[in-house]
Parts: C-alpha cells; structure tokens; sequence
C-alpha cells in the first residue's frame, strides 16, 4: 500500500504553479526579525540587571519604612483596558497572541489609516509611528461597562510576505443579532460577526461583499480596507456563504473568493 | 549575517519552498494556509541559518519547522479562528465536488481524517520518503512513536471507505 500512496500523495500536491515566495522580501523578514529579537533580549538583559539593583537596595530599607495607606484606586488611577484585538498581516503567526505587542499598538499607534465603527465596535487598521508597519483590529463597544471585541482572527489569503492579495478576518460571537461579551460561552447562542481588513491591491477601487443575505462594498481609505458582515445565526452560511470581489476603475472583476 | 552564507539560504529556499511547501499543504489541506506556514518557517529557519548550516542539518530542520508551523497553525488557539476555518480543507471541501472522485481528493480525504500527528508520520514517512529516525527527528519524538504513529495510521487509511473503493488499493494489505 505504502507505494500507492506515494503516489496518491504526489497525485494530491499536483497543481499548475510551483511556490515560489520572493525570496528578497523572506530575508528582509528574517533581518527585521533578527534585528528585534537582539534589541528585546538586550532590553531584557538591562530590565533585569536594574531590577536586580533596585532590589537590592531596597531590601536594606525594608525594616526602616512604614508602608503608608494608599488611597482608593479611582477609575482615572486604572490602565484602560485594552480590548482591541489586533495583527501583522506580515507578522501574523506572532502578533495575533502577544498581548504584549497588542497593548502597545493600542497605546502607541494612534495612526487610524481607516476606522469603521458600528454597533459592535470598531474596525480599525492602525499605522505604527515611524509609518512603517500597519495592524489590523477590531474593537468593541463598552456594554456594563465591559467593551467587546473579537474573539479571534485568522489569516486569510494574506501571505506573509508576498501575496498582493491581504485579508485578515476577525470573529466575535453574537446571541441573535445582539453582540455578547468576550467571556460568554453559552452554545445556543449562533450569531456570528466577521470582521474583514486587508490592503487594497494596485488597480483595485472597490471591494464588495455579498453572503449571509447582505451586499456592501468595504471602506477604503489610503490604501487599506475594512468590512464587517453579521448573521444571527452561523448556519445560515451554508446557503449563502460570503464572497469578496475585487474591481478595478473599470468595473472589471480581478479577484472573488469565498471567505 | 554574510553575505555568502545569505546567498546559501536564498538558493536554499530557492530550490526547496515549492517541495516544503507541498508536505505543508499535506499536513493542513489548504494550499494557503501551506504557502503561509512554509513562509512563516522560512522566516524563521534565517534566523538560525548560520548555526543550522554549520552542522549539516538545513533539509532536516527546515522540514521539522516546516511540520511544527503546520500543525501549530492547526491547533484551536483562544485568540485564533474557531468558526469554520480551523478544519482541515476548510477551504476546499465544497468547492471541489466533481473533484471527489479523483484520487487526489480521495487521499487527501483519507488523510483529513487522521489525528495530526498520525497524518505527519505518513506524509514523512511516505511522502518525503524519510526514514524512521528523520521522522522522529522532524516530529521531535522517539522512533518508536513514529512506528506506532504509522502503524495505526495505515491501518486506518487501509479501512478507509474512500480508498477501498480505489480499484488498485482494493485487496491491499
């Protein structure tokens, strides 16, 4: 048997094009990557040293200091919570789980390329501040005072480094059409939210959408796109699954996948 | 890194991506989600090309980053996709109906149907045709779960519906 599955498997890989990724943008990744591996493990290094230091002295003062009472946190005293799930289309497989890096694109990244708000919250590609690097998130809206947001995202026909066509999906559950809270897992619960972003292609004016029973067309600005599509109930994508279609000024088609 | 050590990885990568790439498309059945993860190993395998290099071992490493990025890609993540995309051939299951009748969907749903790591041992072993201990060594196991591994794998794929309608595998053992 194991002869015809060679076979089969060499069958089953068979497609008109051979993979070929652009090896000059692979090794400007794998610097860029290097270069910031060296800088964190040097900050991590000197954070470490100074903790070290810190700590010593204040072993010698412990016996000496009274600790004083602290006031009462007050609402303004606490860190903002940070609810925006965001990713690199470039850096994806490590950005989606950093909560790290995610605070501080929230933080620092106030660069809003476009913003799309709705009853869910916001959809936001966001421009790092040199102007070099760009995030996808999605955001929620507060409710009892605990914002929503995504769930979680996925990369979707975006290639790491070299696919011209990006688009990086979020989801977020919903009870019928009435968006819930991160923390709710009840299963009879069906509706769904995704939330699109991606840059737009070179010739590429209008992006539009079509499924679940809903048509629109992305907003795009500056070279970079978000939409967001809802179902009360996640079955109804059997029937009518989502499309993207892609035109250029002409009106003339140059891209559609099912997403 | 040198220049000349550079040059090393780009033919590397050059001459290998599409072979990587299609074990990748094996492991998740998603010729996207292959492309993405061999991309994403190829990142990584620069980061330690000199010292991979020095030992002798670029094929068998790249390889092993190359399983482990695909299957991790695979695995539920609290912060990644659930709804409809984490399944393999996700993408491709309905749009290829006619397609289910050819021997390239058939084994490729055969092999859907096994636990990651149960498909990894075959598509090695079998595939790219590496012996016992390179599996081992690309699934970061000991040999023994790799014959085991494989063992339970054929068993299942010899039983499977879709390739024992397959008149040349009818009657394999």
């Amino acid at each position: 048997m194991t002869g015809e599955l060679k076979t089969l498997m060499d069958q089953a890989t068979e497609r008109g094009t051979s993979f070929a990724p652009d090896v000059t943008e692979l090794v400007a990744a794998g610097r860029h990557r290097t270069r910031r591996r060296r800088v964190m493990l040097s900050a991590a290094t000197a954070v470490g040293t100074a903790t070290a230091v810190v700590a010593v002295l204040l072993v010698g003062r412990i016996g000496a200091t009274r600790t004083e009472p602290l006031p009462a946190a007050t609402a303004a005293d606490r860190p903002a919570a940070i609810t925006d799930l965001c990713a690199k289309s470039d850096d994806f497989f490590r950005t989606a789980n950093d909560d790290a890096w995610r605070r501080q694109v929230v933080t620092n990244w106030t660069d809003k390329v476009v913003e799309v708000t709705d009853a869910d919250g916001a959809m936001t590609v966001r421009r790092s501040p040199d102007g070099s690097q760009y995030a996808y998130c999605v955001a929620g809206v507060p409710i009892q005072g605990q914002p929503l947001g995504g769930f979680g995202s996925a990369l979707l026909n975006v290639g790491i480094v070299t696919r011209g066509y990006q688009i990086q999906r979020y989801w977020s559950l919903a009870c019928g059409n009435a968006p819930v809270e991160r923390s709710y897992k009840q299963s009879s619960c069906r509706g769904v939210r995704y939330s699109y972003a991606g840059r737009v292609p070179e010739g590429v004016t209008r992006i539009a959408f079509t499924g679940l029973g809903q048509r629109a067309d992305a907003a795009i600005k500056d070279g970079y796109w978000v939409h967001r599509v809802y179902t009360d109930d996640i079955r109804n994508s059997d029937p009518d699954p989502i499309y993207i279609s892609m035109y250029d000024a002409s009106g003339k088609q140059v891209f559609k996948e099912r997403y | 890194m040198r220049p000349e050590t550079e040059q090393d990885y780009v033919e590397f990568v050059t001459h290998h991506a599409n072979s990587l790439c299609r074990t990748a498309y094996l492991l998740c059945g998603d010729w996207r989600r292959a492309e993405d993860a061999t991309q994403e190993a190829l990142i990584r395998l620069y980061r330690v090309w000199g010292r991979i290099q020095r030992k002798g071992a670029v094929g068998a490493y790249a390889r092993k980053v190359v399983v482990s990025t695909t299957l991790d890609a695979l695995r539920r993540k609290s912060s990644q996709e659930v709804v409809g995309g984490d399944e393999y051939f996700a993408n491709e299951a309905e749009a290829d109906v006619l397609g289910v009748l050819e021997n390239r969907m058939v084994i490729t749903k055969a092999l859907a149907e096994l636990p990651p790591r149960q498909r990894a041992c075959v598509v090695l072993r079998y595939f790219d045709e590496l012996s016992v201990d390179e599996t081992a060594i690309a699934l970061d196991c000991r040999p023994g779960t790799v014959k085991s591994q494989t063992l339970r794998a054929l068993e299942k794929l010899r039983t499977h519906p879709s390739l024992a309608e397959l008149s040349d595998l009818v009657g394999i053992k």
